[in-house]
């Protein structure tokens, strides 16, 4: 198979991808997981990017590599004695993940297959940049309103993580 | 954009009354029953609000199609505000006046019954999952409501956990239903789907639908949250979570199976059969073994899940109206259910084993009462709402040709009778292993559990009377 | 992207090689002048011995870090240890690729513009990139295997994720009126007159801008992360020798990359009223990077400055500052923008009115929500157990 560039940066993605997310769930060491999750967090960044969806490559390094996973770093520091905490895999709980995964993977492995034709999208002749349309889709076109409830959505988050991270406190 | 605001009357006066509670729990001086007192009315105003438009009629879509007010969302408004109601009704004396941080647990179930609104109207795949998600972020806070017991903070993480599980799993079905069909859409998905082209990736998005959808509303095999759930949470959050979310999840998925997915019915109708028999059989069975009250009730509403499911593998129109009615009904008798255990309460706690309801029928009369016409009705026993909903949703699935699910189900309910008058049984005829103090009845409780108790009774008596609305509100 | 293939390549590659070089010879500059500075700001004379008024001190300081000893020690996780002090020169190092330095040169007719590349999400790539200059330190920390390096870690990841928002959110207004994301947009439009820059538009998002970029930083009064009276160097203890004087340039890095954005976003970036055609295509090119580079060393000399003025905040009283009063202020910052904006249209009510409301903001959390807030009651009082404990 000849490869030209564009592909050879995609399946160097890819590959980045998916070898750091193996080690993610194999390593025992929960930092190192960690960091490699970032691997794999920015190379879907890079995936993106190739897709031409800027916007949203930004975005994931933003709210992923710069929030999410900042916050699981500083959890497992926070936690006293996790740092030195090695992660265990029961038999069983690698047996029926193996099981979950798997089914999951041949379902998806025969969509791929069986689906009789993919639809070819040029990506090539759309160099504009997503941000514009994004933006008016959300802000005034059609997906206003999943844009409000996503915002509702935050404030419940916001009144849980309050809400369980106070004492209790009641009145005599 | 020019909106019509009156359609989405209900959901904006949840929204009213959510900030206004907000601001009321801002001040300290304030008794805090107060929240409770204004959502109360800001859910009554909403039901009012929703019957008289399901009476008027008022159809139509808003928001570029994104949300689609019909008589069937509103006769689900109806059903998760009347259990709001309930549960708020049943939390206020369980909370006690002392307890500060009320106002986040109000806050927090209005907004959850704003989710469930959004899911029974989404006319979107991203509206109904962003209404799920509204729903169960604020359940699996209340879930670990009480920070102090182990159990409930249990609870909460298992609970959280799971339903972050389920939602990548919905939201990997609507990923790839949109692969397929080109659209998040309910009614484009609808047209794009044509019977003879079916492509492996709705199938597979199909599926991952029911996973997501099963775990929402606890059909076995993706029940197992449920009963530690049930067990840990608050009691009036497991009324809440048993009841509304439930049905939430069924509008949903009647909807999105129906509607969207209606060109290959016959792709998932074997599916959804096999795990409504699966569902009533193991919920049934298990509930036998329960020695805890809340674990029984929490296996018995599985088994609920089950029966209504049949009203969906009946998949025709008496299918929908049905499932409608038994949610309605079910919410209320489970609602009241879980009030009587809350009301059955003794100085160190609840009395949660079933033993422990020994003698009941003759010391506290009333309790004794209110908790044997609730399982009755469970049970599905004749005078009662639970036995007509029963009723119309296995004659719809026998209209329907789906002959041996009902004669599952028959023997079901044959089998639930068993345990629910278990209880019953150990109220009037056992006498206690040992005298347990228990509290005097909180008023606002029996307030709740009375009408509960009407409600029950008047759907058992008069059931056209609520099963017509519900048979002009379907969408097929 | 007018420019053929070719010259596209080979410009770019001469920019990247000038840009980084730059940057590097702009942190020797800086250590000199940091010390400089805080001779001058605390009366004494600074470095005066090594080559005339001692300007080659850095380069004693460089060749010093140079010959130190390099330290491994012992009980260090190794690979994350040795990788941590390169991660954090990464972001400094390619945050600047984007930034807009000059309008562009002429060079035998090709017009080449003076920034390495414009992207149309400029702005969100480099929050992007800034959000990833907390891996170096936490990694850094927790590979050390220390209990100060770890508080320090800590403590600078809690302050970059609460800083971080106010950094993103303060840019909001800013990308409401130029409705662009690229960098050199978001500079051309401001035009060359100083009256016209965002700085004065957006006044209090420009104050909670540079505020977050200096916590970004790590720099005093937000040093929290290394404070020497109590961690006894924080993240970078156990780092010694080259290794520590990577954090070291990164730091500083971070300060010139930092105010170069503040400079493109908030003060018209290379332009100046009266210097746009001064000499023609090739000559004015080069003048709008003086410009530049003049506008960005004042931003380093408050940086030095306020690092010599002021004492360290308090660990809540960062907090506070950060969550209590900088998030709102940007937040009104973001309504008002946006709410006189599509009334209006103009730009001085929006510049008016975002002042206005800051104050307002200001006066009502710090009476509030600072002020009066009442102690934390100390003990839980019992409380009624409502779940019994059950077998099931």
């Amino acid at each position: 198979m000849e490869l030209n560039p564009q592909q050879l940066v995609f399946y160097l993605f890819a590959l980045l991808t998916i070898g750091s997310a193996v080690v993610v769930v194999t390593i025992r060491n929960i930092v190192y997981a960690a960091f490699s999750l970032m691997v794999t967090l920015f190379s879907i960044a890079g995936l993106y990017v190739f897709l031409q969806a800027d916007f949203l490559a930004a975005t994931q390094v933003i709210v992923y590599v710069g929030g999410i996973l900042v916050l699981i770093l500083f959890g497992v520091m926070m936690t006293s004695g996790s740092l030195d905490l090695k992660l265990k895999l029961e038999r069983g709980q690698l047996f029926w993940g193996g099981v979950v995964s798997l089914t999951i993977f041949g379902l998806l492995l025969s969509v791929i297959t069986n689906t009789p034709q993919w639809e070819n999208v040029d990506i090539g002749a759309s160099q504009e940049p997503t941000t514009r349309k994004i933006g008016e889709m959300i802000m005034k076109e059609e997906y206003l309103l999943p844009f409000e409830i996503a915002s509702i959505l935050l404030l419940v988050a916001l009144i849980g993580a309050a809400l369980i991270s106070r004492k209790e406190v009641r009145d005599e | 954009m020019t909106i019509n605001w009156q359609l989405l009357m209900p959901e904006l006066i949840i929204i009213l009354t959510f900030i206004l509670v907000a601001i009321f729990d801002l001040f300290n001086s304030i008794q805090k029953t107060v929240a409770a007192w204004l959502t109360i009315v800001g859910c009554a105003i909403a039901l009012y609000v929703s019957i008289d438009m399901l009476q008027v009629g008022m159809e139509g879509t808003e928001f570029s199609n994104m949300i689609q007010v019909d008589k069937y969302s509103l006769f689900f408004n109806v059903i998760f505000l009347v259990s709001t109601i309930l549960v708020v009704l049943i939390s206020m004396n369980y909370l006690g006046r002392t307890d500060r941080r009320q106002g986040e647990y109000y806050l927090l179930i209005l907004l959850a019954t704003l989710g469930m609104m959004l899911m029974a109207s989404g006319n979107e795949l991203i509206v109904v999952f962003l209404g799920l998600e509204l729903m169960s972020l604020s359940l699996y806070v209340l879930a670990g409501y009480f920070q102090r017991s182990m159990a409930s903070s249990e609870a909460g993480m298992k609970y959280l956990l799971l339903g972050a599980f389920a939602s990548g799993f919905f939201l990997y079905g609507i990923a790839l239903i949109y692969g397929g069909a080109g659209t998040t859409s309910i009614p484009k998905i609808a047209s794009a789907i044509t019977v003879n082209a079916t492509s492996p990736l709705l199938l597979s998005g199909m599926f991952l639908l029911v996973v997501g959808f099963g775990f929402k509303v606890a059909l076995v095999p993706f029940h197992q949250w449920a009963p530690d759930v049930y067990e840990g949470a608050p009691t009036s959050i497991a009324a809440f979570i048993s009841a509304g979310p439930k049905a939430a999840g069924f509008a949903a998925f009647l909807r999105i199976f129906l509607e969207a997915l209606q060109n290959i019915q016959s792709e998932w109708i074997v599916v959804v059969t096999i795990l409504a028999a699966l569902t009533m059989t193991v919920g049934n069975l298990v509930a036998i073994a329960q020695r805890n009250i809340k674990r029984m009730l929490a296996y018995s509403s599985i088994a609920h899940a089950g029966y209504v499911l049949v009203g969906l593998a009946a998949a025709n129109k008496d299918g929908i109206s049905s499932a409608m009615f038994y949610l309605l009904i079910y919410c209320i008798m489970n609602i009241g259910a879980f009030g009587a255990v809350i009301l059955a309460r003794t100085e160190d706690g609840e009395s949660l084993m079933i033993s422990d309801y020994a003698g009941l029928g003759f010391k506290k009369p009333l309790l004794a009462l209110f908790m044997t016409l609730m399982l009755l009705s469970l049970a599905g026993f004749p005078p009662t709402a639970g036995f007509v909903g029963k009723f119309y949703i296995f004659r719809s699935a026998v209209e329907s040709g789906q002959i041996w699910l009902v004669i599952i189900g028959a023997i079901n309910t044959a089998i639930s009778a068993f345990y629910y008058l278990r209880v019953v049984v150990a109220m009037y005829m056992r006498e206690p292993e040992e005298e347990l103090d228990f509290h005097p009845y909180p008023s606002l409780l029996i307030v709740a559990l009375t009408l509960a108790a009407i409600g029950v009774v008047l759907i058992g008596i008069l059931p056209s009377y609520f099963l017509s609305p519900a048979q002009i509100s379907t969408f097929l | 992207m007018d420019l053929p293939l070719n010259v596209l390549i080979i410009s770019s590659l001469i920019k990247i090689v000038v840009v980084v070089h730059i940057l590097l010879i702009g942190v020797m500059g800086m250590i000199l002048a940091e010390r400089k500075v805080s001779g001058w700001i605390q009366d004494r004379h600074g470095p005066n011995r090594v080559g005339p008024w001692g300007i080659l001190q850095p380069i004693a300081d460089g060749i010093k870090f140079l010959l130190k000893e390099d330290l491994v020690p012992d009980h260090v996780d190794k690979p994350v240890y040795l990788l941590a002090p390169a991660i954090i020169l990464v972001p400094a190092l390619v945050t600047c690729g984007v930034v807009p330095f000059g309008s562009s040169i002429t060079v035998s007719g090709y017009e080449i513009p003076l920034q390495i590349a414009d992207i149309n999400i400029g702005v969100l790539y480099i929050l992007a990139i800034t959000s990833l200059g907390v891996y170096g330190v936490v990694l850094g920390a927790w590979a050390s295997n220390n209990k100060y390096s770890l508080l320090g870690g800590l403590r600078s990841s809690a302050q970059m994720i609460s800083y971080e928002l106010t950094l993103g959110l303060s840019l909001i207004g800013v990308l409401i009126l130029s409705s662009s994301l690229s960098l050199r947009e978001i500079a051309i439009q401001q035009g060359s007159y100083p009256w016209t820059w965002n700085f004065l538009i957006h006044f209090p998002a420009f104050l909670a801008f540079t505020t977050a970029a200096f916590a970004e930083t790590n720099r005093l009064p937000f040093d929290l992360a290394e404070a020497e009276q109590e961690l006894v160097g924080g993240y970078h203890t156990e780092y010694s020798s080259m290794k520590f004087a990577m954090y070291f340039m990164a730091e500083y890095m971070h300060m010139i990359v930092g105010s170069a954005v503040a400079v493109t976003l908030f003060f018209g970036g290379w332009q100046f009223f009266g210097l746009e055609t001064v000499g023609g295509p090739f000559w004015s090119g080069l003048i709008s990077v003086g410009i530049f580079f003049v506008k960005t060393a004042f931003f380093l000399f408050v940086f030095i400055w306020v690092r010599w003025t002021l004492p360290r905040f308090r660990y809540d009283q960062l907090m506070n500052l950060g969550w209590k009063f900088l998030l709102p202020i940007t937040l009104a910052s973001i309504v008002v923008t946006a709410t006189v904006w599509a009334f209006t249209q103009s730009k001085v009510l929006v510049g008016i009115l975002n002042v206005v409301v800051a104050c307002i903001v200001v006066a009502i959390v710090s009476t509030t929500l600072v002020m009066t807030r009442e102690p934390e009651p100390v003990e839980d009082r019992g409380i009624l157990s409502f779940t019994k404990e059950s077998s099931s």
